[in-house]
């Protein structure tokens, strides 16, 4: 009997290197306490006949059973703690398969193992065989799938099921290309219908234009001459306004030449008629002078007045002369206070002090009026005097103004005369000039009334050829109108050319080619994807029913040899849902005890272990799956024992030991 | 279908079947079907144009 060897480096609680052997053909039975590393050793096996993980399923196992981790997986890991690396070794004969793990890189296996040993080859209460029938589900066709070729085949289908998505969709847009290209076609034959319709009206109103009535041809000639006489005319009329303009210029330059003299005359002007105001006043203040026979009297009356004031300073003397007696005495009297005297001018008679000083101040109001008559004479004096000296004075000085503006008056006229003289030279100038344009203006004004003359005869004939006129003009109008539509179908035929281009053709793989061709390869493209698929459906169908007769063969040949004569179980090649029947009547796997439901998980997976990885030696088994009682579990070992002898499976059965480590003993 | 189109089916079918064997072969296949869609548009447009 052959031996397998297992080391185990860093492998889950196992520090450095431990190497288990295993007896091949045979049952070995594994027993260890709790946390002896009975899961390490069982998972250490695993991992390296099962990576990589191939399908969906086997990964979700994986994970499961913790030989991938995953996020929040609180179990203990499969390098151990404080380890980056861990190795498994298995040697069998003269195999050996050698799992590197690094926790940073990732796995290498080599040989690389089977992902269908986790369906097949476990028996643990992880398996997906014991947890579907705890679970109550009967649908089994993901083992079908798994353990046959159906999975790839259902691999490559998914990727023509998105070929052929595309290929559709390339399908459905090369359809709108097509559809939208004939509208545009069906829109272009539509245009030209139109535009064959609107060139005939064309050509129709050409026709209609030329074969017009002819007008009268006086009338024509008339009117023809009417025009070149207005044409004529008109030609009259604009050189008249340009002599005119031209006249005009003229007389502006000359005006233009003399305008500083006409200034000056005008300032001249104004400068001798000031100059004549002053003199006219000068001699009205001359004349009202006085003349030299007043001025003699007024001589005379100045003696007069000179000789009356010397009268009156001498009666002023007089008079002075008695009141400084008069005063004298009054004051001797009152300062001796005396009241009568004699006359102080005559020394006789009796005088009182009242008389005396009555005489006093009829004395001093004598000299007072006196004084005032003075005062008179010598204002009147001065008047006179003043208007003596102003005659004297005023009268040579005005004289001498008088003389200076007439000099002045004299010279400006001199000015003026030069001036008008050039001014009237102007003039000789400008008058005939003026005179042109006044002929000119007259003529102008000839011309005028004659080209209003001509086209009132003009609108006259205008009037009755307009009955003809009005027709053309209405088909004039037509044919443009024609046209314009013509030109915009033109436009728009040329655009949906350019459209129904851009439309004809599409890439395929980068090579140019016509929608039609493109969409007769597409769709033959695509029959070809169907019937390509059609092929993968069938062989994914045939592989499930040879994977489903196998199975049922291998589950109907284990019951009979283990003696479960009253159990049925078979997948339904239908619906892949597995069906049970005991003592004759179906059960729904709901329905059935753990006890029932356990045995038949055991079935069941040596079923799938001799179905499909019969000839992958390991078959790895947790006692508590064999834990039921009685004539079942006695015939269920020997037949896996058996079994085990007969394919040279090394069976590993592990149990929960009473001993410090592992110990491994097989089954006799 | 013509006769060069049947045939690349046939090829087609018979690459699957040869794939199906060999798994790691398989993820590639993308690039097979266009591969062997160049060579169906090259006998179709070859086969238009005659």
């Amino acid at each position: 009997m052959s031996e397998v060897e297992v080391t185990l480096e860093n492998v889950g609680g196992f520090v450095n290197k431990h190497t288990f052997k295993f007896k091949a053909g045979t049952v070995n039975i594994v027993e260890a306490p709790n946390w002896a590393g009975k899961s390490s050793l069982i998972k250490g096996i695993t991992i390296a006949l099962s990576m990589p993980f191939g399908s969906e399923l086997s990964k979700e196992v994986a994970q499961r059973i913790g030989l991938i981790r995953k996020e929040g997986d609180t179990r203990e890991p499969l390098i151990h703690v404080g380890k980056k690396e861990a190795t498994i070794i298995i040697r069998r004969d003269n195999e050996k398969r050698i799992c590197l793990l690094n926790s940073e890189k990732g796995y290498v296996v080599k040989p690389e193992g089977d992902h269908r040993f986790l369906l097949t080859s476990m028996l643990t209460r992880s398996s997906e065989v014991v947890r579907r029938i705890a679970d109550g589900d009967s649908n089994f066709e993901w083992i079908l799938r798994e353990v046959s070729l159906a999975e790839r085949y259902e691999k490559i289908k998914s990727l023509f099921e998105k070929t052929r998505y595309e290929i559709s969709l390339k399908i459905d847009e090369l359809g709108r290309r097509i559809e939208q290209r004939n509208r545009i076609k069906e829109e272009l034959l539509k245009l030209q219908i139109e535009i064959k319709k609107a060139k005939e009206k064309e050509r129709d109103l050409n026709k209609a234009i030329t074969s017009l009535p002819r007008v009268d041809p006086q009338l024509e000639n008339r009117r023809n001459e009417l025009l070149k006489q207005i044409s004529e005319e008109e030609t009259k009329k604009y050189s008249y306004k340009k002599r005119i303009e031209q006249l005009s210029k003229e007389i502006t330059e000359i005006k233009h030449r003399y305008s500083s003299a006409e200034v000056n005359f005008r300032m001249l002007s104004e400068e001798l008629k000031n100059t004549e105001n002053a003199i006219r006043k000068i001699e009205a203040e001359l004349k009202s002078l006085p003349s030299e026979e007043i001025v003699k009297k007024w001589e005379l009356e100045l003696q007069k007045i000179n000789d009356a004031r010397e009268r009156l300073r001498e009666k002023e003397g007089e008079i002075k002369g008695e009141l400084k007696v008069y005063e004298d005495v009054f004051n001797f009297m009152q300062q001796n206070k005396i009241k009568e005297t004699k006359c102080p001018l005559c020394g006789e008679g009796t005088v009182t002090y009242e008389d005396i000083n009555f005489k006093v101040n009829e004395l001093k109001a004598r000299l007072k009026n006196i004084h005032d008559e003075i005062s008179r004479n010598i204002r009147y004096r001065n008047e006179l005097y003043q208007k003596i000296r102003l005659r004297e004075e005023r009268e040579p000085s005005l004289k001498r103004e008088k003389e200076k503006l007439s000099e002045k008056r004299s010279e400006i006229a001199k000015r003026i005369r030069d001036i008008k003289l050039k001014l009237e030279a102007a003039q000789k100038e400008v008058l005939p000039l003026q005179n042109a344009i006044k002929r000119t203006k007259t003529e102008l004004k000839q011309v005028e009334d004659r080209i209003t003359e001509l086209r009132e005869q003009l609108k006259e004939i205008d009037m009755k050829i307009s009955e003809k006129g009005e027709k053309e003009r209405k088909l004039i109008e037509e044919l443009g109108a024609i046209r314009e539509k013509i030109e915009g179908l033109d436009r728009s035929i040329e655009n949906n050319k350019k459209v129904l281009e851009e439309l004809e053709t599409t890439e395929i793989n980068e090579i140019t080619v016509s929608l039609d061709i493109a969409l007769s390869i597409m769709r033959k493209w695509l029959r070809v994807i169907d019937e390509v698929m059609e092929f993968i459906d069938s062989e994914i169908r045939r592989e499930k029913m040879l994977a489903i007769e196998r199975f049922n063969t291998e589950v109907k040949r284990i019951l009979t040899e283990v003696g479960l004569t009253d159990l049925e179980i078979w997948i339904d090649s239908n619906t892949y849902n597995l069906h049970v029947v005991t003592e004759g009547k179906p059960q729904p796997l709901v329905s059935l005890s753990g006890a029932q439901k356990h045995i038949i998980s055991v079935i069941l997976q040596l079923a799938l272990k001799e179905a499909y990885m019969r000839d992958e030696p390991f078959f790895l088994i947790d006692e508590v799956m064999l834990d039921f009682h009685g004539k079942s579990q006695e015939s269920i070992m020997k037949y896996l024992y058996e079994a085990t002898k007969k394919f040279a499976w090394t069976t590993i059965i592990t149990k929960l030991g009473e001993g410090k480590g592992i110990v491994i003993r097989s089954l006799s | 279908m013509t006769n060069h189109e049947e045939e690349i089916k046939k090829e087609f079918i018979n690459e699957i079947k040869r794939l199906v064997k060999d798994r790691s072969k398989i993820e590639n296949f993308e690039d097979i079907i266009e591969e062997k869609f160049q060579q169906f548009l090259k006998v179709s447009l070859e086969e238009g144009n005659k």
